[in-house]
């Protein structure tokens, strides 16, 4: 090649064409991030933020059944029969429990 | 290029990535040795290629005239460079004063001629970075990007007399650094 300036400001570069190389072909074919890589990218970030409102996510939930397991107990403890049954029941069963209650 | 400027940008339109492989590998190193040069930081030289292409290829329908592919290339590096130096808060600092002096071409000595004379590569590096950023720009654009007046003027988004008068001084300023290197 000439010895042009352009060559010679060019001939000093020669040793950032790997680096160049790499720079083109992720610029050209981005590699496609997997699932896996997505999910990470989201949560790493604000890893803390996400731990803090998985763990009041759980409180919160561990409340709600607790609450509803106490609800449940109680309506049983009570003796109400439950709605279901009576809807569920034939008209000769219903017929049947009236006239054992007169 | 094993294919036609023209050919390959059709390509590379189409999303064709062999095509913007092609394109890119021949303007890679000019482009790294403008914004290195420009922007003396060889770090922020790999981010303005690596940014260059990456809006080349987001951008390239602005290219209307494939031909100029690679003028429209550089204006991008180009645009990034003067980003940089907004970033860096440096622009100030660097853009001394210009656009003075004659638009004339006639007599201009030709630099490639008075650098072609001296056959000293450092004291070419040496002279180039000493020059004012934008007279550095022009001279840069004419010598590695082998680029008209008018495609300069094009690609730094100033008149062509401008740009003349850029260079005008770059050449001017070289030439005076040759005279005083010599022994």
């Amino acid at each position: 090649m000439k010895e042009t300036p352009q060559y010679w400001l060019l001939a000093r570069e020669k040793d950032v064409l790997p680096r160049l190389d790499s720079i083109r072909r992720a610029a050209v074919a981005p590699e496609r991030a997997t699932l896996p890589e997505v999910v990470v990218e989201i949560f790493r970030p604000n890893l803390g933020v996400w731990l803090s409102l998985a763990l009041l996510w759980i409180v919160l939930a561990a409340a709600h059944f607790r609450i509803s397991a106490e609800t449940t107990t109680y309506s049983k403890a009570a003796g109400q029969p439950p709605d279901l049954a009576l809807i569920t029941l034939s008209n000769d069963e219903k017929i049947s429990l009236l006239d054992a209650h007169y | 290029m094993s294919e036609p400027l023209h050919n390959l940008v059709q390509l590379a339109r189409n999303n064709h990535e062999s095509a913007w492989d092609q394109l890119f590998r021949a303007y890679q190193l000019r482009i790294f040795a403008y914004a290195k040069n420009l922007t003396g930081d060889r770090e922020a030289a790999f981010d303005i290629v690596q940014e260059s292409f990456i809006r080349a290829i987001a951008n390239v329908g602005d290219l209307r005239d494939d031909s100029r592919f690679g003028s429209w290339l550089f204006g991008i590096a180009h645009q990034r460079c003067m980003l940089h130096f907004r970033r860096t808060k440096r622009e100030v600092a660097l853009f001394g004063d210009e656009d003075h002096g004659r638009d004339g071409e006639a007599d201009w000595p030709d630099p490639r001629e008075a650098l072609l004379q001296e056959e000293r590569a450092e004291a070419l590096y040496a002279l180039v970075d000493n020059l004012p950023l934008q007279q550095r720009s022009a001279l840069l654009l004419h010598v590695l990007g082998e680029f008209s007046l008018e495609d300069v003027a094009a690609i730094v988004d100033v008149p062509v007399g401008t740009v003349k008068s850029r260079l005008h001084h770059a050449k001017r300023a070289l030439r005076s650094l040759i005279e005083e290197a010599k022994p």
